[in-house]
């Protein structure tokens, strides 16, 4: 009997190798987008808290929607310098770090030009350029304009009328949470895919864990990786021509104009905030500065323009279909 | 050991390894044979399913959440034609003719999918 069971057994191992399933696969709407949460273990009683705080966190981020939770909008509609809010921890502690990468980044990120991509959006899909004076303008409150922090309190306030804007860092840092959950319970196989442009890979259960990224600026390349945070900045279908010059959707905080020097940036690093906001300011990096930043934040990049990978770090496995 | 019990249980395992051999290489290798299907969501609940490997040409209303997508289909391909949306993102996102490459209307709580077997995970 058993010379019939075990090589029976042993064929539907074999047969059993095949793409993995996943125990959890479900997206839900956040931040704007579509969130894709894929893992291979089972700890469903997680995944209604990831819902639910993908709900509450996108709408405490959200600068123009009214919405029953105290956030960034109410933050931009303080009036007055000494005016105090109080809010959540999360974008207590998000706004906190927001405020410390704008000034490690100075140059190249910020969270106080709210009001001038806003102005820009509107304006480039009029088919229009905003003035000179009006950008102008807009930097003079933008760069202008502090938060402070009172710990005790957990408020904020802001000075001047530059507005907030967390767009660029929101989804990244809620990738963090949702890995603190995961290592909460050591659970280490999963994917979770953020609108493609924050992504956390934790591994794949195949024999040697690696997902395959495809990227779309450049034909026929992928990245293989796990374990890490992968965000991306593009331009890619956010590129308005207005007399005959490109813009794009980010603002350059030394100039106020959304004119970029790269195309897309795409960073791995060990934190989903952080890896957001270098994708935004790398964009507006040349490669020298890209590898300071890499060695400044402990970070890897892959620098994309007209199509081409022009700088890569060695450490990111890429490959080509 | 007998060597007649030996050519039996050689018999008897040999074949189901081959076998199983020959199904892993197969699965292992195979391109998807199955037919793609994209499948329209309107906050996260299915609200069209089109078969892709019907190449002829058509247009599907949606219904999303603040107003109405026009999706077209063509040889195996998919794209948002039309949408009451104010930022075009769908519509600007073009045809997609990929798995794990969704089209994503914020504005109407709209995702579009192809789903079947694909070369990679995800597509940034």
């Amino acid at each position: 009997m058993k010379r019939v069971i075990l090589p029976l057994l042993f064929s539907l191992c074999l047969c059993s190798c095949a793409e993995p399933t996943p125990e959890y696969d479900e997206f839900f709407y956040g931040f704007d987008t579509y969130i894709s949460v894929k893992v291979y273990e089972d700890h469903h009683y997680l995944f209604n808290g990831f819902k639910q705080k993908a709900e509450t966190f996108s709408k405490e981020c959200n600068r123009f929607v009214e919405s029953d939770v105290i956030g960034v909008r109410q933050i931009n509609s303080l009036v007055y310098d000494d005016q105090w809010l109080k809010v959540s921890d999360d974008l207590y502690d998000c706004l906190k770090k927001a405020v410390e990468y704008t000034e490690l980044l100075k140059g190249y990120f910020s969270i106080y030009l709210g009001a001038l991509s806003h102005s820009w959006d509107v304006a480039l899909k009029d088919g229009q350029v905003l003035s000179e004076q009006d950008v102008e303008i807009s930097m003079i409150y933008g760069n202008g304009t502090k938060l402070e922090f009172w710990e005790q309190g957990q408020s904020v306030r802001k000075s001047n009328y530059g507005e907030i804007d967390l767009g660029a860092i929101a989804k990244g840092y809620y990738l963090d949470y949702v890995k603190k959950c995961f290592d909460v319970y050591d659970m280490k196989k999963y994917i979770v895919d953020a609108g493609s442009s924050s992504i956390l890979l934790g591994e794949k259960p195949t024999e040697d864990g690696l997902y395959t990224i495809k990227i779309k600026s450049v034909e026929n390349t992928y990245i293989e990786a796990k374990n890490t945070f992968l965000s991306t900045s593009s331009i890619d279908n956010q590129i308005y021509t207005v007399e005959g010059k490109q813009y794009s959707h980010i603002i350059d905080p030394k100039t106020g104009y959304p004119q970029t020097l790269n195309q897309t940036c795409i960073v791995l690093t060990d934190s989903g905030t952080l890896g957001d906001v270098l994708s935004t300011s790398m964009m507006l990096m040349d490669i020298d500065k890209v590898k300071e930043a890499e060695e400044q934040f402990n970070a890897k990049a892959i620098i994309i323009r007209e199509g081409q990978i022009i700088y890569q770090n060695p450490n990111i496995k890429v490959v080509n279909g | 050991m007998d060597k007649k019990k030996l050519r039996n249980d050689l018999l008897l395992i040999v074949p189901l390894l081959v076998a199983a051999i020959i199904a892993l290489v197969v699965l292992l290798t195979r391109k998807t044979n199955k037919p793609l299907v994209a499948k329209v969501y309107v906050s996260n609940e299915v609200v069209q399913t089109i078969d892709l490997s019907d190449t002829s040409e058509r247009d599907y209303t949606i219904q999303g959440k603040n107003g109405e997508l026009i999706v077209h289909v063509h040889d195996g391909s998919i794209k948002v034609s039309k949408s009451n949306c104010p930022h075009q993102d769908c519509v600007n996102q073009g045809e997609v003719k990929d798995t794990n490459h969704p089209i994503i209307c914020a504005y109407n709580e709209v995702y579009i999918v192809i789903e079947g077997a694909s070369d990679y995970d995800v597509e940034i």
